[in-house]
C-alpha cells in the first residue's frame, strides 16, 4: 500500500523499517538507562593514606566502608550499591584538590568525603564553587571554615569537632578545676602551627572568661614532627608551673610524655593534655603520667552504649586491628548523613537534593550523644557531639570520671564569638 | 628573644647543671648519628641520603627485641646489626653499581630506598606511632646535683654514646682495618693494587657507618617515638653537624653536635624562637667563611 507525502508515496515497508528502528533504538538504550540507574553510588574520598599521616587516612576509610559495607549488605540504597572511590593526598593541598576534581569529573562522583586538613580543606572548598558536588570535610577544626560567610558554600558540611568549641569546653571546665586545686600558674606546650598556636590562645581566653586565674609563665612551640623535646622539657621545667597545657598529639605526645617523665615533668602537676586519649598515645605510652586532663576524642567506653562497644569491635575488624580514632567518628558520623541523605532522594545522587535533605538533619550514630548527632542549618556545621573532659589511666578504658559540657553553653559562648570576630 | 632569663640560667647552678646536661645528651646523639654518616663520606666520598633510614630501622628493631625479650642491651647490639647487614646490602646492590655515575642518580636512589623503607615499616609495624619506653630498671627519679636535674636514663644514654665513639676512634687509628680503611680512603687503586679488596671495605664502612646510624636509633628509641618516616628530621640534622664539623672528620662532627646540642639547650631558655634557625645560621656561617668544615680533612684523591 502507498501512502502521499513530500516525497512522494511512502512505501508502507519503510513506515514498518522506521517504525522498527525507533523502537529497536528505544530497547537497545533502555539497558543503558536501567545500568545508570541502577549502577553503583559512587561516593568518592581524598584522604592520607601514605606517609607520616596514613594512619589517620587509612582509619577514615575504614570509617567509611564499615557503614557502606553495612548499607550494601542489606541490599544498598534502592537497590544500589555504595561504591567508595579512594584519592591519595600524600597530604599536600594541591594533590587533594586534583583528587577532588577527578573524582567528580573522571569518576562521575556528585559527593565527595574530605579526609584533609584544614589547608587543604579550604582549597577544596574554593575549587568546589565550579562544581555542583556536595563535599563533606571530615577533619578541618578552622571554624572559618563554615563560620566565616565569605568561605560559606551551602554544598559543604563540616561532619568534624570544632576548635573554638573544644577551646570554651576546655576554658569552663578547666578553669573549675584549676580553681578547686588553687592552680594559677601555667607552662603551654603546642605545635608550632595555625592548630597549635590559635587553639591555645582560645583555651587561654576562655578559661579567663570563664573566671579561672591564669599566670602564663612559659610557652614551648615545638615544631611539629621534631624527634627531640628535651630542650622543650628543661624549659618548661625550669619555670616551675603549677600546671602544663599542651596541644602536641600522635608520635611528638609520645615523645612529650616519654622525655618529660625522665626528668619528672609531671610530678605534682597537673597536666592538661586534651589529645592525650587518642587510641595510639594513651594506649602506647609506657609510663603514663599521673594527673593527666584529657578531652574525649574517642572512647570505647564514651558513650558507655553498647552501640558504641559494637561500633569499637565492628570498627576493629574492618581496620585490621587499628583502633578508631577522633577522624574515624567523624568519617563515621558523615557517611550516616550521606546514607540518610541518599535515602531521603530515595537514590537520587543530585548534590542539591542530598544537601537539601540532610542540612539541619540529626544523625543516629553510636558515638552521638544520646546517640545523635546534628547539622546545624544556619552553617552546615556538626553541632552535639560528645564532648567531656576525663582523667587518663594507664588500662583499660584509659579514661575515667568524664565530666560533660553543656552544649547550650558552647552554643551561647560560639555565637558571642562569631559576633567578635564579625562573622555574624 | 629573652636574654635576662639566659643570664640568669647561666648564674644559676641549678639551671647551668640542667642544661648542659640536655645539651649534652642532645649533641652525643646527634654526634652519633651524624659519625656513620661522616664516615661513609671520608672514606667512600658518598653522601648517604638514605642515612635518617637506617636510624629508623634501628629504632624498630630494638623496639621488636625489647618487646620479645626484654633485655635493652640485646635490642641495642641487634639493631646496630641489623643495620650494619642493612647498609651492607645497600652498598652491594645500590651504592656500587651507580659508583662513578652523577651525583643526582646517587641522591635519586637514596631517596628512593627512602620511601621503600618507610613503606615496608608501614607494612611490618603498622602506620603509628609506637614505643619501646625507658626499660624498668632504669626508669628512677632523676638525679639532683648542684639543684640541677639530670636524668638517670641520661647518664646511661652519655656513656653509651661517648663508648661507641671511643671505639669508632680506636677502630679507625688504633687497628690494621682502620689503617687499610684510611688507605682505601687515600688512594683506592693503590691499595687495589696491593691487593686490598676495595669493595669488600666499602662494604664494611658502609655497614658501619649504618650501624652507627641503628645504635643512635636503638638509644633514642625509649624516649622518642617510633614511627615512618622518622629518618629525614634526622638525617637533616646530621647533615647540619656534619657540614659545620667538615664531611669526613669524627672529631669534627663530635664538636659541631656538642654546639649544636648547647645551642638548643641554652637556646630554649635564651632565644626559644630562634634555636633551629640558629642551627642553620650556624651552618651558612661555615660554609660560608670555612666551606671545608671547621675540622676540615685534607681532600681525597679520587
Amino acid at each position: 500500500m502507498h501512502c502521499p507525502s513530500a516525497y512522494g508515496p511512502v512505501s508502507s515497508t519503510r513506515r514498518e523499517l522506521f517504525r522498527t528502528a525507533a523502537v529497536s533504538a528505544a530497547l537497545l538504550s533502555a539497558p543503558m538507562l536501567l545500568r545508570a540507574q541502577s549502577g553503583p553510588i559512587k561516593i568518592g574520598m581524598s584522604a592520607v593514606t601514605t606517609g607520616r599521616f596514613a594512619y589517620a587516612g587509612l582509619g577514615q576509610v575504614a570509617a567509611a566502608r564499615l557503614l557502606f559495607d553495612q548499607v550494601n549488605a542489606t541490599g544498598g540504597i534502592e537497590g544500589r550499591k555504595l561504591e567508595l572511590i579512594v584519592r591519595d593526598s600524600r597530604n599536600l593541598p594541591e594533590e587533594a584538590v586534583k583528587n577532588v576534581r577527578s573524582l567528580i569529573s573522571s569518576d562521575g562522583c556528585t559527593l565527595i568525603m574530605s579526609a584533609e586538613s584544614s589547608s587543604a580543606a579550604a582549597a577544596i572548598n574554593e575549587g568546589l564553587r565550579d562544581t555542583k558536588a556536595a563535599c563533606f570535610q571530615l577533619n578541618s577544626e578552622a571554624s572559618s571554615l563554615t563560620a566565616d560567610p565569605k568561605k560559606f558554600n551551602p554544598l559543604v558540611f563540616r561532619v568534624a569537632r570544632q576548635g573554638i568549641h573544644d577551646a570554651i569546653a576546655g576554658g569552663a571546665i578547666v578553669s573549675r578545676m584549676a580553681k578547686e586545686r588553687g592552680i594559677t600558674r601555667w607552662a603551654t606546650c603546642s605545635p608550632d602551627y595555625a592548630f597549635g598556636r590559635e587553639t591555645t590562645q582560645q583555651f587561654v581566653d576562655y578559661f579567663r572568661h570563664f573566671g579561672g586565674k591564669m599566670d602564663v609563665v612559659s610557652q614551648a612551640w615545638p615544631k611539629f614532627g621534631a624527634p627531640d623535646f628535651t630542650d622543650v622539657v628543661t624549659r618548661l621545667l625550669s619555670s616551675n608551673p603549677q600546671a602544663i597545657y599542651s596541644l602536641c598529639f600522635g608520635g611528638d605526645l609520645i615523645s612529650l610524655v616519654e622525655q618529660g617523665n625522665l626528668y619528672g615533668l609531671f610530678k605534682d602537676k597537673l597536666a592538661v593534655l586534651p589529645l592525650y586519649s587518642d587510641y595510639g598515645v594513651v594506649d602506647t605510652v609506657k609510663q603514663a603520667p599521673p594527673n593527666v586532663i584529657v578531652q574525649n576524642r574517642y572512647n570505647r567506653g564514651y558513650p558507655d552504649t553498647p552501640a558504641n562497644r559494637k561500633w569499637y569491635d565492628d570498627y576493629l575488624k574492618q581496620s585490621g586491628g587499628a583502633k578508631p580514632h577522633n577522624w574515624a567518628w567523624q568519617t563515621g558520623a558523615a557517611a550516616q548523613f550521606i546514607v540518610d541523605g541518599l535515602r531521603a532522594t530515595k537514590g537520587d545522587t543530585d548534590p542539591a537534593k542530598v544537601a537539601a535533605a540532610i542540612r539541619g538533619s540529626s544523625a543516629q550514630v553510636p558515638f552521638g550523644l544520646a546517640g545523635r548527632v546534628t547539622l546545624r542549618a544556619e552553617d552546615n556545621t556538626l553541632i552535639n557531639y560528645p564532648m567531656a573532659y576525663g582523667t587518663a589511666i594507664g588500662a583499660e578504658p584509659y579514661v575515667k570520671d568524664w565530666v560533660a559540657t553543656d552544649w547550650k553553653v558552647i552554643l551561647e559562648e560560639e555565637a558571642a564569638w562569631k559576633k567578635k570576630q564579625g562573622y555574624v | 628573644m629573652d636574654f635576662d632569663a639566659l643570664a640568669q640560667c647561666l648564674s644559676s647552678a641549678p639551671c647551668l647543671v640542667t642544661q648542659s646536661t640536655s645539651g649534652l645528651v642532645i649533641g652525643l646523639l646527634m654526634f652519633l648519628t651524624a659519625s656513620g654518616l661522616t664516615l661513609v663520606f671520608g672514606v667512600l666520598g658518598i653522601a648517604n641520603f638514605a642515612h635518617g633510614a637506617f636510624y629508623m630501622l634501628g629504632a624498630y628493631m630494638a623496639y621488636t627485641v625489647y618487646a620479645n625479650t626484654g633485655s635493652y642491651l640485646l635490642a641495642v647490639a641487634a639493631a646496630a646489626l641489623f643495620a650494619a647487614a642493612c647498609g651492607a646490602v645497600f652498598e652491594r646492590f645500590v651504592v656500587r653499581p651507580l659508583k662513578g655515575t652523577d651525583v643526582m642518580m646517587q641522591l635519586v636512589a637514596c631517596f628512593a630506598l627512602v620511601l621503600i623503607i618507610d613503606d615496608a615499616a608501614k607494612l611490618i609495624w603498622g602506620p603509628a606511632a609506637v614505643s619501646l619506653g625507658v626499660p624498668a630498671s632504669m626508669r628512677l627519679p632523676p638525679v639532683h646535683f648542684q639543684g640541677g636535674v639530670v636524668p638517670v636514663f641520661y647518664l646511661v644514654l652519655m656513656g653509651l654514646s661517648a663508648a661507641f665513639g671511643l671505639a669508632i676512634w680506636w677502630l679507625i687509628t688504633r687497628t690494621r682495618f682502620g689503617m687499610t680503611m684510611r688507605a682505601v680512603a687515600e688512594l683506592p687503586s693503590m691499595a687495589s693494587a696491593l691487593g686490598k679488596n676495595v669493595n669488600r671495605y666499602a662494604s664494611a664502612v658502609l655497614a658501619l657507618g649504618c650501624g652507627l646510624a641503628g645504635v643512635a636509633g636503638a638509644l633514642a628509641a625509649p624516649m622518642r617515638a617510633i614511627l615512618p618516616g622518622t629518618g629525614l628530621s634526622i638525617l637533616l640534622e646530621s647533615f647540619v653537624v656534619v657540614v659545620i664539623g667538615g664531611m669526613g672528620s669524627i672529631p669534627g662532627a663530635l664538636v659541631a653536635a656538642l654546639l649544636l646540642g648547647f645551642t638548643r639547650s641554652f637556646g630554649s631558655i635564651g632565644f626559644p624562637l630562634f634555636t633551629e634557625g640558629l642551627m642553620f645560621l650556624f651552618m651558612v656561617a661555615v660554609l660560608v667563611l670555612r666551606p671545608q668544615g671547621l675540622f676540615s680533612r685534607a681532600g681525597r684523591t679520587h
